[in-house]
Formats: C-alpha cells, structure tokens, sequence
C-alpha cells in the first residue's frame, strides 16, 4: 500500500500529476449542494503534489 | 501513482461523473489545506465519499494497483458494502457486536485516527479478551481479533508525539510466535533504532537480533542505532555484514551504505571502500541498466508505457555506449517503438563507421540487421567489409551469405557458403557443407 503519512515519511511519497479527469471548480460546500441537486454523492481526492 | 492509473483512465471517468462530483483538495494550496484540516486528513492519497449533507460515506487510504482493484473498492463504498458510515450505524444500535466494533477501529486505523481506533479496539479486546469470536488474516496467517487490535494498539502507540512503547511490549510479552509477532519486534526495533535510552534500546534490538538473527528489518534496525549513536560499533559491523551476506546477489544499496558507515567509523575506509567503492557503484549501474533495457524491450512491444520505454532506451545506450548487446537491444526497441531512424542513429553507419576494422563487430552488426530483416543494404556492407578484414575467417563469408539469403538473393549467398568452405578448417567444413545442401535445395539447384 502506497502512502505518504505527514510528519512520519513511512512509505514512498505518491505523486498525483495533473489529470483529464474534470474536477469540479468551487468550493467543497458548492459540490456538495451539486451533488443535492444531481442525486449524487462527492468523492474527495486528498492529494499533494509533492 | 492513483492520480496517472485511476483518476486519469478513461475507463472511469463515465462512472465517476454519473454518481459522483468530482473533487479535488490540494494541500499546497490554502482552500484544499483547509480541507486537510477540516477531515483530519494523515495521508495522501485518501479519497473520501461523502454524501451531499456532508457527511462520511467511507474512506480509502494509500493505493495498490492496479486500477481495478482500487475501483472495486469505490464501487463497494458507493454501493455502501462495509463502509464507514455502514458500521457506524450499526454501531450506534448495537455497540456490543465485535464485528461492528472491529471493523469499525480498522476503519479509523487505516486514516490513523489513532485516538478512535484506540478506543475501539480496547473495546474489541475487552468483548473478547480470551480471543475466540472471530479472526482476521495478517500476513496470510490467521490471528485473533483480540490479538490483531492488541497488536494495532501497540503500533499506533508508536507514532505521533507522544510514542509510548508500553502497549507494544505488553503484547510481545504475552505473544511468542507468527508473523504477527515478528512485525511486532520489527515496528518497535525501527522505533528504537532511533528512539528511547541507550541501555532501554540496546537491550530490546539484542532480543530482537537474537531471537529473529536473519530478519532483515531488526537487523537494519540494529544497524542504523549503531550508526546513530556511534556505539557498540563491532556489533554492529557484525549485524551489518550478516545482513549483506543474507541478500549477497542484491545487496539493499542503504543495508551496504551503512557497513561502508560503520567501518568508517571505525577508521577502516579501504575495507569501506571495499564494499562500498567503485565495484558497488558500477554493479548497481550494470543492474539498473540491464532493469532499463528489460522495461524497453516489455513496452515496446506491448505499445504501452511508449514514453518511458522509449526514455529508457536512451538511458540504456546513454550508459552502455559501446557495449554491443545493449545497443543492439535499445536498436530492437526503438524499431518496436516506431522509431528507426533513432535504432539506426544507435546502430547504423555510425557504428559500422566506428568499427570499420573490427571483423567481430561488423558481423555481429550484420547478423542483428538480417535477423531484423531491416537496413540490409547496411547489413550487407558490414558483412562484406569482414571478407576483407578477416577472408580467411569463414564466418565472414557466411555473414554475407545470411544477408544475400535474407534478400533471397540465394545464388550469390551459395557462392559466399562455397568461398567460407574453401577456407573453414576440416572442424568447419561439414557446418558450412550442410547449410551449402539447404541453400542449394531453397534455389532448386539439387
């Protein structure tokens, strides 16, 4: 399992390069009242370039 | 590594903007920092469903591809199959179901939620405390429930600011065998291999190097105190070299870094240098340029990974400039890679250039371009240059042959077989007189 614990380097550091995927532009609180209105839910990537 | 192999396939993507708003919180900057914040957030990559009133659905983090295998486990918390929000429902009915509880501390360990998942499991522990309603694989063993929390207490109680290895010694007292003790003297070795008092740290990594003498990872431990603390330093060139000894054929470079360290220390730097000199450097060169070409040569056969495998022939003929069987191979995957002008560029005119007077590699360059069935023309001139440098050789003759025949050129590939008999040693002849009888039957001549 590849992950990077602040503070504590335990694992190899992951690097999320930019995607093609569409991420929504506003603010979380913003995906969230879309995510109301379209019936869905919001799926957050927690990600750090470096 | 998530971003390139999942957020990036486009295999997904339709399934992501059906049931999902996508969204993105970067820590370096300060609105996805808040964020960080806001969910506690230990980790990167995590990703978290959450459902439009903000609440947690559930939680994955790190990632191991591939892909699918990661998406299986999205899907699961979006059909909400043991999620996080599942058990803590439960939970909230029936607080006393140590499965419930369980998973529900494995959920909260896995975001290292120490505080919770503390909590929880010395619920488990106290459900079951003799360990016999339900178990959990480690390692591809079976360990207890009661046993597995006890474990993750002890672990837990070894991050963060204030390290307590109680917990950890509690369990290695009470547990004597499995994987899981194992992983038990490893986590607590790699805390004292920098943590704790001398005397408290020597004599935990003495019990740990004595009880597991060929394990790897108490061993470096042991090493990298040693290093720290610039004490005990014959022991510790004795751990060292018996860990380098366990993984003589690919030693780990940091396990031959620190016995270079140790004996350093010990003012001993031509021993230093004989592990840790020029012959090091150069093997781990040769190793990784051999990992290079086998990366080029999967890829670009397989049309994917294009980029890289391509940036790996380079490198391959960036390190390896006049080794032929390199450049032969990096030549093999850029004409994989529908790039030959650049395999021409490694091994072309200007190799045959270079080695105008060299009969051994003029031959062998013919011969890879004949077997490739491409640049004959090229192959064709090496392999005639050879009957010049070397006439009374008949492989020389024989490369020529093998192109003509490639050409289908075979009246002119017999004469060539006929000239390397006429020179070949009686050892020779019958190889060169039977391919004779072949090419004669291939032009119908007999």
């Amino acid at each position: 399992m590849k992950r990077q614990l602040f503070g504590i380097a335990v694992l190899m550091a992951v690097v999320s390069t930019a995607s093609a995927q569409n991420w929504f532009k506003g603010s979380l609180d913003e995906a969230l009242a879309k995510a109301k209105t379209e019936n869905k839910k919001v799926l957050v990537d927690f990600f750090s370039p470096t | 590594m998530l971003g390139q192999q999942y957020w990036e396939n486009k295999t997904y993507h339709g399934y992501f903007n059906s049931h999902f708003v996508m969204f993105r919180a970067d820590r370096t900057q300060k609105s996805g920092a808040d964020i960080f914040t806001k969910f506690n957030i230990m980790a990167t990559p995590t990703v978290l469903m959450l459902d439009p009133d903000g609440s947690e659905v559930d939680w994955h983090v790190g990632y191991d591809p591939p892909a699918e295998k990661f998406h299986a486990q999205i899907d699961k918390s979006f059909k909400g199959i043991d999620t996080y929000k599942y058990y803590a429902e439960l939970y909230a009915k029936n607080p006393k179901d140590i499965k419930t509880v369980f998973s529900l501390a494995r959920k909260f360990d896995d975001r290292y939620n120490q505080e919770k998942a503390t909590a929880l499991y010395k619920e488990v522990i106290a459900l079951d405390p003799e360990g016999k309603l339900g178990t959990t694989d480690f390692k591809k063993t079976k360990v207890s429930n009661t046993q597995y929390a006890e474990f993750q207490i002890g672990s837990l109680a070894l991050f963060g600011m204030k390290v307590d290895v109680g917990p950890m010694k509690a369990f290695l007292a009470k547990y004597h065998d499995g994987e899981i003790v194992k992983a038990g003297y490893q986590r607590l070795a790699s805390y004292y291999s920098r943590g704790g008092t001398q005397e408290e740290s020597m004599k935990f990594l003495d019990e740990a190097v004595a009880k597991y003498p060929d394990d790897l990872s108490v061993n470096s431990a042991y090493v990298r105190k040693v290093i720290y603390t610039k004490e005990n330093v014959d022991k510790g060139i004795e751990r060292s070299e018996h860990i380098n000894d366990l993984a003589m054929y690919n030693p780990d470079p940091s396990n031959v870094k620190d016995l270079a360290d140790l004996y350093a220390l010990k003012g001993q730097l031509t021993k230093a240098d004989s592990v840790y000199g020029k012959d090091f450097i150069d093997g781990r060169v040769s190793m990784f340029v051999r990992s290079a070409l086998q990366y080029a040569t999967f890829w670009s056969s397989r049309n994917m990974n294009t980029e890289s495998a391509l940036a790996m022939a380079d490198l391959v003929v960036k390190l390896k400039p006049e080794d032929d069987y390199y450049l032969r191979q990096a030549a093999q995957a850029y004409s994989a890679l529908k790039n030959p002008d650049k395999a021409l560029e490694v091994y072309g005119p200007k190799y045959v250039e270079k080695y105008a007077t060299d009969a051994n590699r003029l031959m062998g360059y013919s011969a890879f371009w004949a077997e490739q069935g491409k640049n004959l023309d090229g192959a064709l001139m090496a392999a005639k240059k050879t009957t010049e440098l070397a006439p009374t050789n008949p492989r020389s003759w024989n490369a020529v042959a093998v192109v003509y025949q490639k050409l289908k050129k075979l009246d002119d590939a017999i004469k060539m077989i006929e000239k390397a008999i006429e020179v070949a040693d009686e050892n020779q002849k019958s190889f060169y007189k039977n391919k004779l009888e072949i090419l004669k039957k291939q032009a119908g001549v007999i």
